[in-house]
């Protein structure tokens, strides 16, 4: 039996780090409750946080090296985080609130890339320590244990907060329009409340909240540039599990996480990122809607989805633009050099990637923020069976749409009795154990390093056929996938997407074809990842990230996610950017997610469609020449 | 129809409609200052949508909405409640997550200046006696009849000038509806007026000076509470089955 | 044998109570209304012979069939056909799109992979839309058109499952009046024709006794008088009832009024 006092001490641990969780998910919470906005700049204020204790308390210091000066800085650092919300809010959200829900989370990210790069520029790649606390630098004895006074402060700091909140929820006029607006935003504005000022009040709470989290980090976790990631999805699942928008709700979820990953660590050393999200992928299953949460009030009002609308035969201008493209690419290897045949590769498999997750949401209307899962399924596997079990190319290649199928046909599975938000959410706890697993599973997967070694069969080697095989098989698939848009199966997709009610009542498992949908999906996707990872000649965690699965939304997002053809654009465009921009420039994830953010606020049907509603706006002005349209 | 002179509330020509699904087809109607004025019809004629479009809820289009001397038309909902225009919704929309007393400070705002009292908690807690001893319990803990009051205080809370009503009396005991009754009139005695909607001609009888009849998404008849009380081809015609 | 039989239907959500002892049947191509103030009850029982509601007490019965615990989805290939309240059409979709769905779903083709969907049923489709007198706007999108034409082609859809019973909740609902008469017209004389037995809620009393066979009125839950037109319009309770129940007296409007004084 172990020792008691140990696992005393290990109950204080995950104390300890569920205080830190709360602080920050309670801030993602309140303005995901009255913005309805999921706001991944979070991550960002919370690195900020970090960042402005580690510049702010060392100069404070020069007044007086004492425990009120620390806290002093630490408020001042989590109240400069508070007015950059405010500035986010003003500059930035207050525009996006009528957008579709795709968007805004795309434009906030937007902002986590370009705070990451403003970041590098002013802080520089090294991790920044920050000062010890004075007075509480010392360790406690506990059972005979010694425990770090700081981390009981930190104990401590969660339920100070808890309270804090609770005071200002309940005894402020401006806490109680917080709750009011939580629960329905319309009525509140219709009893003369300005939402506008209480987005922006709101906005700075949180951001308050997500930089106090991280100025409080900084005795024991060093400010570095990846920080705002890595938090973004642990603070996901406490928002989610708790219930989006519940700040008790964010307080059980973090307790139950904290201890989770205290236990689980003496238990499964491996997973415990994976226990983490297959919590929440247990908790979303049995209560969709979080532990203290509740069903988003519908309002049964027929709008017009976002996603593909009517499906057009090709004009003779598309005919001829397919036409040229497709040979362009089949003469490329002769007419471009090596460098651009290499990019050419890489844009073809993601544009695989990218066109098999529209399909399923812009067909399928199923918003998936974890499809590089299956992306880096198909990459691991194929990467996996070449080096460790010597597996050749042919073989490990026609597997990877069978490993990532299975995969998604898995997760598709709980994936698809959800829906709206906390579907999007499974999908992304779901990469995030794939991820884990990649990560933490050291001895198969090479860990953060990843496998090396990962070539073509010899005839395969040279990068012209392999450009052939990946032009071949990318285009084959995608050609299949486009077909079943136009087939019965698409269609059906789209109905269900369209109004579930109505599917339903023609006689269609909506369930039934969605699963098969995403398993389908998958396997594309896993067939793009093994095409990349023979591609790079190596596999590594990167392809399961946030990051890749974000890239994979941008491309179809800047392409267009209402045209059937608009991802495979968007991938050319976007990875060709990012090649291209990426040696030129320190700044390309600056100016990335400002390209993001502009092409959201003056580009919200991407480039296909802007080009399609131009088409549209002209030949419309012809119609009006002839007359105007009869019945209006 | 009678002109808009004294009125504090002018609805003039607008159409409203839910995406496609057109509800409002010209609808015109007044409310003068200190007037109870029932809106009647069916359930599905068009009452509350109309409520909702001169509220800036619902999308709506026309000539003109006009509240105190402004075109409201297109405001935004909390400007025309700070314009002094108080909304009470049908499904009453409490914030259930509240206690009673918070419901009544989301509705808390001040007066236009009008020189009136300016109503206070305690104010309403002497017209809606059950409300003073819940005060501190969580509004999804009452009874209909009980949110029904508590959505009406609130809205009071926001000191307006006129108050859209809608179907204060839907799905209420007997004896409620008559405290329901007694509330409206207490507004109109406090000089403000109410445009509600209703079907129910007796509650409507017992409160307004006036009616407007709306069927299919137009306003088929106005005229006293009288009138339509000794016209039975009318009430066939709009109200009974 | 009636077409669908309902059978002491009852639910309550958390004790409040939507539906008590509800009985009537529809017949084959007869029309049956089911009338009465807002939270009577309409939708609840409405959905428990859709479907989408699972009644506590009661059964429904479809031609012989007990189809009480029948998913949606299965009641539609029993021949229940569905129009709702706020129209439920393919938005993205052409007219001619929407019922060649209901179409490659009645012939179990929604997992074709090949074939382009736009060319199946496409004939038979017109033909259901040309009964609805949709037949010119077959290849307009239906986000386009305007409401009453909506309903109309929602009455396509349901058509094309060849239904014995139609559900119709609200079908006139958001029309301009001229279309609610059109609409009601179709209806009826589709129903006679083809015999299938409508079963519909509705506020416009115009559309209900101008083509109801039978009304049902339902108050509080319960069904409070049923028959033909005639003797329903002509029954004190109801009449009082859409008047609002029992009378204010003049009593306490002048109690309030005095104590409204300061």
């Amino acid at each position: 039996m172990p020792d008691l006092s140990f696992l005393l001490l290990q109950t204080l641990n995950g104390l300890a780090s569920a205080s830190s969780l709360f602080i920050i998910a309670a801030g993602l919470t309140i303005v995901f409750g009255v913005t309805r906005i999921v706001n991944f700049a979070h991550g960002s204020f919370y690195m900020l946080g970090a960042y402005f204790a580690v510049t702010l308390i060392p100069r404070l210091f020069d007044i007086d090296r004492s425990f009120p000066i620390f806290f002093a800085g630490v408020l001042l650092a989590a109240l400069g985080v508070g007015l950059i919300g405010v500035l986010m809010e003003l500059v930035l959200l207050r525009r996006i609130y009528r957008v579709p829900e795709l968007f805004q989370l795309l434009a906030t990210f937007g902002v986590v890339l370009a705070v990451e790069d403003l970041v590098l520029k002013i802080w520089g790649p090294l991790d920044i320590l920050g000062p010890r606390a004075p007075g509480l630098r010392h360790a406690v004895e506990i059972l005979g244990h010694r425990f770090p006074a700081y981390e009981l402060f930190m104990i401590a700091m969660g339920p100070l907060v808890l309270g804090l909140l609770w005071l200002l929820m309940h005894k402020t006029r401006f806490g109680v329009l917080v709750r009011a607006a939580t629960q329905d935003r319309e009525m509140v504005g219709a009893l003369g409340v300005n939402q506008a000022l209480l987005f922006t009040g709101t906005l700075f709470l949180g951001a308050f909240l997500a930089g106090l989290g991280g100025a409080l980090q900084t005795p024991k976790l060093a400010a570095n540039p990846h920080m705002d990631i890595s938090i973004i999805a642990e603070a996901f699942v406490v928002t989610v599990v708790g219930g989006m928008g519940s700040v008790p709700g964010a307080f059980l979820a973090a307790l139950i996480i904290g201890q989770l990953q205290a236990f689980g660590i003496l238990i499964f050393p491996k997973i415990t990122l994976v226990l983490v999200f297959l919590l929440m992928a247990l908790v979303l299953v049995l209560r969709p809607w979080g532990l203290l949460g509740r069903p988003e009030a519908g309002h049964g009002r027929v709008v017009l989805p976002e996603g593909i609308l009517g499906l057009k035969p090709f004009g003779p201008a598309e005919r001829i633009l397919t036409g040229g493209l497709a040979l362009i690419l089949v003469l490329l290897p002769w007419v471009g050099d090596s460098y651009l045949t290499k990019v050419v590769i890489e844009v073809l498999c993601f544009a695989l990637a990218a066109f098999s997750l529209n399909f399923l949401i812009g067909n399928g209307g199923l918003v998936s923020f974890g499809h590089a899962a299956y992306f880096g399924l198909g990459a691991y596997g194929a990467g996996l069976l070449v080096t460790r079990l010597g597996v050749p190319m042919e073989p490990a290649l026609l597997a990877t749409p069978v490993i990532a199928g299975l995969g998604a046909a898995l997760f598709g599975f709980f994936v698809v009795r959800l829906s709206g938000i906390y579907l999007a959410m499974l999908t992304l706890a779901f990469a995030q154990i794939t991820y884990a697993v990649a990560f933490q599973w050291v001895e198969v997967t090479g860990g953060d390093n990843g496998v090396v070694g990962v070539w073509p069969s010899r005839w395969a080697a040279s990068r012209e056929v392999y450009y052939y095989i990946v032009l071949l098989v990318s285009a084959a698939a995608i050609l299949v996938l486009r077909r079943s848009i136009y087939a019965p199966f698409g269609y059906t997709l789209r109905g269900a997407r369209d109004s579930v009610v109505r599917a339903d009542a023609i006689g269609i498992d909506v369930r039934t074809h969605r699963w098969v949908a995403f398993t389908v999906a998958g396997a594309a996707a896993g067939l793009a990842g093994g095409l990349f990872a023979f591609a790079k000649g190596s596999i590594d965690p990167t392809l399961i990230s946030i990051p890749m699965s974000i890239d994979f939304l941008v491309m179809i997002l800047v392409g267009g996610i209402q045209t059937v053809l608009g991802p495979l654009i968007g991938a050319a465009f976007f990875h060709s950017i990012k090649d291209f921009f990426m040696p030129l420039t320190f700044y390309w994830r600056l100016l990335l997610g400002l390209a993001i953010i502009a092409i959201v606020l003056v580009f919200p049907r991407g480039i296909v469609g802007g080009f399609e509603s131009v088409k549209a706006r002209v030949s419309r002005a012809g119609a009006r020449q002839g007359g105007e349209r009869a019945g209006a | 129809m009678s002109t808009g002179a004294g009125a504090i509330l002018e609805i003039d020509h607008v159409d409203a409609a839910y995406g496609q699904a057109q509800i409002l087809f010209g609808v015109s109607l007044n409310l003068k200052r200190g007037e109870t004025v029932a809106l009647m019809g069916r359930n599905g004629a068009g009452k509350s949508t109309t409520l909702k479009a001169v509220m800036g809820l619902v999308p709506a289009r026309g000539r003109a909405v006009r509240f105190a001397g402004h075109d409201i038309l297109g405001l935004a909902p909390y400007r025309i409640a700070r314009l002094g225009l108080g909304y009470v919704p049908e499904d009453r929309r409490i914030f259930t997550d509240l206690t009673v007393y918070e419901n009544l400070e989301v509705g808390a705002k001040a007066a236009i200046g009008n020189g009136r009292a300016a109503w206070t908690p305690d104010r309403l807690f002497s017209i809606f006696p059950n409300l003073a001893e819940m005060r501190g319990r969580r509004a999804s803990q009452m009874s209909g009849g009980e949110q029904q009051m508590l959505t009406i205080a609130r809205t009071l809370m926001g000191n307006p000038e006129a108050v859209l009503l809608d179907e204060p009396s839907e799905g209420l005991a007997p004896v409620i509806v008559e405290q329901m009754a007694e509330a409206v009139q207490r507004m109109k005695a406090e000089g403000i007026a109410v445009l509600l909607s209703e079907q129910n001609l007796y509650f409507a009888a017992a409160v307004a000076d006036r009616s407007y009849i709306i069927e299919k998404g137009a306003i088929r008849h106005e005229g006293s509470m009288a009138e339509i009380q000794a016209n039975a081809a009318l009430r066939e015609a709009y109200l009974s089955v | 044998m009636s077409l669908l039989s309902v059978e002491q239907l009852g639910k309550s959500f958390g004790g409040v109570v939507a539906a008590r002892g509800v009985t009537f049947a529809v017949d084959a191509g007869k029309l049956l209304a089911v009338i009465g103030p807002n939270g009577a009850g309409k939708s609840t029982i409405f959905n428990m012979v859709g479907g989408q509601l699972a009644p506590d007490t009661g059964r429904v019965v479809l031609a012989g069939e007990d189809i009480t615990a029948t998913p949606p989805r299965h009641r539609w290939r029993l021949g229940v056909g569905r129009t709702f309240q706020i129209a439920q059409t393919f938005v993205s979709m052409t007219v001619a799109e929407n019922v060649q769905m209901a179409l490659i779903s009645l012939n179990r083709r929604t997992r074709a992979w090949w074939p382009a969907a736009g060319a199946l049923y496409r004939d038979e489709a017109v033909a259901l839309l040309e009964r609805v007198g949709m037949a010119d706007n077959a290849d307009r999108p239906c986000s386009e058109l305007a409401y009453g034409d909506v309903k109309r082609v929602e009455l396509a859809i349901a058509l094309a499952g060849t239904p014995k019973l139609l559900l119709m909740d609200e079908p006139t609902a958001g029309m301009a009046p001229k279309e609610r008469a059109q609409l009601m017209e179709l209806t009826a004389g589709i129903a006679r024709e083809r015999t299938i037995g409508v079963l519909f809620t509705e506020h416009d009393m115009d559309a209900v006794f101008g083509h109801a066979d039978d009304i049902i009125v339902l108050v509080r839950g319960e069904i409070i008088a049923a028959g033909r037109p005639a003797e329903v319009r002509n029954n004190a309770r109801v009449r009082q009832v859409y008047l609002g129940g029992t009378e204010i007296g003049a009593r306490p409007s002048s109690q309030a009024a005095e104590a409204a004084q300061p």
